[in-house]
């Protein structure tokens, strides 16, 4: 090939460059639309994935729901008749209706709020979660409740006359009924004590030994947890076990030092004084454990004083050596007598295993402080009796308690739902990063569904009470479930300018020249069509 | 004093007015939800975060620690502190005390608890740090998370408040920041915005009674500007367009060793004992603005309560009380069941007590008679006041640019 072009080569190599860069007008309007409709596909992926995913939520008619008839939700009463009042079966049946029929027109003819009884006598099937309630022939009292006996727990009510009482006498008698039922089963549920934890349904019981220095002797390295449990908890926790799950845990601690030093006496006593109550549980250094769980965890501590702070008392109103510490647990300070009286000169006592007897006394205090950090109500005190002529034990609690348990744990849980629920509402009108995807809408949506099943009403029957409880813990646990859900929290707030910030320096230089190519052009095809014209 | 900052209240309660007015209804209806004991708080939970990392952060880390100190020391026990810290200086190749933070130049109170005073004093001042969050798990997102509660099921216990609406929450945070964010650990950053609405969301969930929001950084004022919910007590070291300044250096350590704001703060507070009347119109009262170099704000506008009626100790101490309860007779002999007299607590019963540790003269004598030296002072706090260009800014360049090129395009034919 020589190196001298001849000048037709060199022409057309001119036209081939100049075709390549002033390509025609066609060419060149391919050219810039195809970036142009790499922008326009790139809008709908750009949109989806910046989208925030805001799925609708069905709580429009939330706020406006009333569970106020949850309270009225009919609770069985069954009558009966004390064979010692009556003796014939047959009258006693019939005076057992004949009393229930009386008490409906007593409610009926003064327009008094009943509905929360369902009136049932004996004949009925025996109902869950029933009330008692027994005529009994006089002894001049006033109705009581008994806490022992065959027929501990159902409400006595004594009857001065024989068996055909007239109306009248049915009315008086009503209204005594009437009175009676409604100081113990109040129309309002009474609110969840602020000692109490909050519900749950799965509730840790941590029970911790703790000796304050065992290397002084005397302590007690280890327990029968097993059995104090099984004989003065057991009961106590059996008539709770449709509402909580309880897991028990327990724990032998040797060294749980105070923190501050109780004061000595005159008596030669040891003393925690009031101040000192709360600072007692020394969070720093008592290595108070309990298994891994997000559950609620109740601490119960039998505290054993050392050698050198024995015996220890707490100054408390009636001497007693426990006390409670709202929300949390309660506290047992040991009563040894054996190392209290132990003769040091003999030598130091030394350790040993704490027996069932020694420990019925600490386990009978947890468990009335189980009690009230559950916020199990207590039974009005003026129907209370302790009567143990019948023989028998006394009940952990009665099924008046239990009833108005119940119902305090459905009306907070009916409360905690329906303002949770208001809560995301409010929250995700606020927040318009907040996330809402479909686990928090079908979470929203089963407790919208249980809520509206109670705003409707669930048909009274036996089990109502019970129903009414379990719907109102689900809701509750839903719309916590979804308040809490972590796919909620997962975008930060963004102002518009940082958006600005962020898209112009990326679109701004392609942007420019793409636009300025598009009008070169729409500028040069209006220059062709005039020329054209 | 107090008319220092009243400007600032009034400053940000023009700008807030406006979301007021919901939020008022909400107060009102919720309230007669409220159960009998309203107003009265049962425990107390602190959420202390550092969001610094790094040698020369020294500093927020002392600061944060010091903090840490001093609501333990008040009672507030670990389990019901959330400590957030990159905790990343103690250890430090750099650190020529290894295992130790100081807070001031004297080095005579170790805040990383190593014990080394009481070798020398005979007193047992060991305490340790339980360290909930560290290193880069201090992040926005697990802060936001600890505030609001979302948190993934397996995150144990310990690291969660578990605050109800019986709870007072004292939140303090100490780093880097500037005009309405707050800068973590270099990386990322934590809007006025999302504080506002993680607090509007714990206050949904009813997670606290009354929240004390504290802040040191630059322009540490705007950080509570975006806050809207009721109960809420806010205070922060610097106004918009002020630097917090850090309070002195240690030469042996290299650093500057702890801010002026919270070195003011905690000196104060080692005046402070459980049993303390003092009240936050105190506190705040305290605050001098020539001293710690830059104008500390306090915002009230949500804040139901007279600052006179509201002890210093509501927040920075842990207040508890313990019950009596009724004497139950044991379980009897004929083996029934056990015996229950009842298990009434009689409320005449209740003892208000108070949480309240040991006195520790040692840390009063750090914070009181320390630090003899205060003449230097450092102005190592630059870094925080960078702030984002504006979209105005933004928009003029693009326009400008695209200006030209039109322009260019024009002239080319």
């Amino acid at each position: 090939m020589s190196g001298v072009a001849t000048p037709s080569q060199e022409r057309s190599k001119q036209r081939r460059i100049d075709a390549c860069i002033n390509a025609s007008p066609r060419a060149r309007l391919w050219n810039i639309l195809s970036y142009l409709s790499i922008l326009l596909v790139g809008i709908p992926f750009w949109w989806h994935t910046t989208t925030i995913e805001r799925r609708p939520l069905p709580t429009g008619q939330v706020e406006g729901m009333d569970f106020s008839h949850a309270d009225r939700q009919s609770i069985p009463v069954v009558f009966s008749a004390s064979p010692r009042f009556i003796t014939d079966q047959q009258e006693r049946r019939e005076f057992a209706s004949r009393t229930a029929g009386a008490c409906e027109r007593y409610c009926l003819a003064n327009q008094l709020d009943c509905e929360r009884f369902a009136w049932k006598n004996q004949v009925d099937i025996e109902a869950e979660n029933a009330l008692q309630l027994r005529f009994d022939s006089s002894t001049g009292r006033a109705p009581y409740i008994s806490m022992a006996g065959q027929h501990g727990g159902d409400l006595i009510i004594e009857v001065p006359y024989e068996h055909a009482p007239t109306d009248v006498l049915m009315d008086g008698l009503a209204a005594q009924i009437y009175t009676a039922l409604s100081d113990l089963v109040p129309a309002r549920p009474s609110p969840r004590p602020a000692r109490a934890i909050k519900y749950s349904r799965r509730v840790n019981l941590a029970f911790s030994l703790l000796n304050e220095d065992s290397t002084l002797g005397g302590g007690a390295f280890d327990w029968d947890v097993e059995a104090v449990i099984a004989r003065s908890l057991e009961p106590y926790l059996a008539p709770l076990r449709d509402l909580y799950d309880f897991a028990i845990e327990s724990q032998i601690v040797y060294h749980a030092p105070l923190k501050s030093a109780p004061i000595q006496t005159e008596t030669d006593e040891w003393m925690v004084t009031k101040e000192h109550m709360k600072t007692f549980v020394n969070n720093e250094q008592w290595t108070l454990d309990s298994g891994s769980s997000n559950d609620p965890v109740l601490r119960f501590l039998l505290f054993i004083p050392s050698l050198k702070h024995s015996p220890l008392r707490l100054e408390t109103s009636d001497e007693s050596p426990a006390f409670l510490i709202p929300q949390i647990g309660g506290v047992v300070i040991h009563q040894d007598t054996a190392v209290e009286n132990a003769d040091t000169t003999q030598g130091l006592p030394t350790a040993r295993r704490l027996e069932l007897a020694e420990l019925e006394l600490a386990f009978a205090y947890f468990a009335s402080q189980l009690y009230a950090l559950l916020g199990v109500p207590p039974l009005d005190p003026r129907y209370k009796t302790v009567d143990q002529k019948d023989g028998g034990g006394i009940l952990p609690m009665t099924q008046w308690q239990k009833v108005n348990l119940m119902r305090s744990i459905t009306e907070s849980n009916l409360r905690d739902a329906k303002g949770t629920l208001i809560s995301i509402t409010r929250l995700v009108a606020r927040i318009k990063e907040m996330v809402i995807n479909k686990e928090v809408r079908s979470d929203v949506e089963g407790a919208v569904n249980a809520l509206q099943k109670l705003a409707v009403g669930v048909p009274a029957s036996a089990a109502g009470l019970r129903d009414l409880f379990v719907t109102a813990r689900e809701a509750a646990q839903l719309a916590n479930k979804a308040f809490f859900n972590p796919s909620m929290m997962g975008l930060l707030y963004f102002p518009d300018e940082h958006k600005y910030a962020v898209y112009t320096p990326l679109f701004a230089p392609v942007a420019v020249p793409v636009l300025v190519a598009l009008l070169k052009e729409i500028k040069g095809w209006r220059g062709r069509r005039s020329r054209a014209t | 004093m107090w008319d220092l900052w009243t400007g600032v209240q009034a400053e940000v309660l023009g700008t807030s007015e406006k979301q007021a007015g919901p939020w008022q209804a909400v107060a009102n209806r919720t309230s007669e939800l409220e159960e009998s004991e309203e107003g009265r708080h049962t425990n107390n939970w602190a959420v202390l975060v550092c969001t610094s990392r790094y040698w020369f952060n020294y500093r927020h880390m002392a600061n944060t620690l010091g903090m840490y100190r001093t609501v333990k020391r008040l009672g507030i026990p670990d389990s019901r502190i959330i400590l957030m810290l990159a905790d990343d200086v103690a250890c430090n190749p750099r650190n020529g005390f290894p295992s130790t933070i100081y807070a001031n130049s004297g080095k005579q109170l170790d805040l990383y608890g190593s014990g080394v005073d009481a070798k020398k004093t005979g007193v047992d001042e060991a305490v340790g740090v339980e360290v909930d969050y560290r290193g880069y798990e201090v992040n926005v997102e697990s802060f936001l998370r600890v505030l609001t509660g979302r948190y993934p099921d397996s995150l144990p216990a310990s690291k969660r408040l578990l605050s109800d609406s019986s709870s007072n929450v004292f939140i303090y945070m100490a780093g880097h920041g500037g005009d309405e964010f707050m800068k973590f650990q270099d990386n990322e950053e934590v809007g006025a915005h999302d504080i506002g609405d993680a607090i509007g969301q714990m206050w949904e969930k009813r997670r606290y009674n009354k929240l004390f929001f504290m802040t040191d950084t630059c322009q540490a004022n705007t950080l509570y500007k975006r806050i809207y919910s009721p109960n809420v007590l806010a205070t922060g070291s610097s106004e918009l367009g002020e630097n917090s300044y850090s309070h002195h250096n240690d030469h042996d350590i290299g650093v500057a060793v702890i801010d002026s704001y919270t070195h003011y703060v905690l000196q104060y507070l080692e005046g402070i004992d459980i049993g303390s009347n003092k009240t936050m119109k105190d506190f705040f009262d305290h605050y001098d603005p020539v001293k710690i170099k830059s104008h500390p704000g306090v915002f009230t506008e949500y804040f139901p309560d007279r600052l006179d009626e509201v002890l210093v100790t509501d927040f920075f101490g842990g207040v508890s009380r313990a019950e009596g309860v009724e004497r139950v007779s044991p379980g009897h002999s004929d083996g029934l069941v056990a015996v229950a007299e009842g298990h009434d607590v009689r409320s005449d019963d209740q003892v208000e007590i108070s949480t309240s540790s040991r006195q520790r003269p040692l840390i009063r004598q750090g914070y009181l008679l320390g630090h003899p030296k205060m003449t230097l002072i450092s102005e190592t706090d630059r870094l925080g006041v960078t702030k984002a260009r504006g979209w105005r800014e933004w928009v003029a360049l693009s326009g400008l640019v695209g200006l030209g090129g039109i322009a260019w395009a024009a002239s080319s034919r």
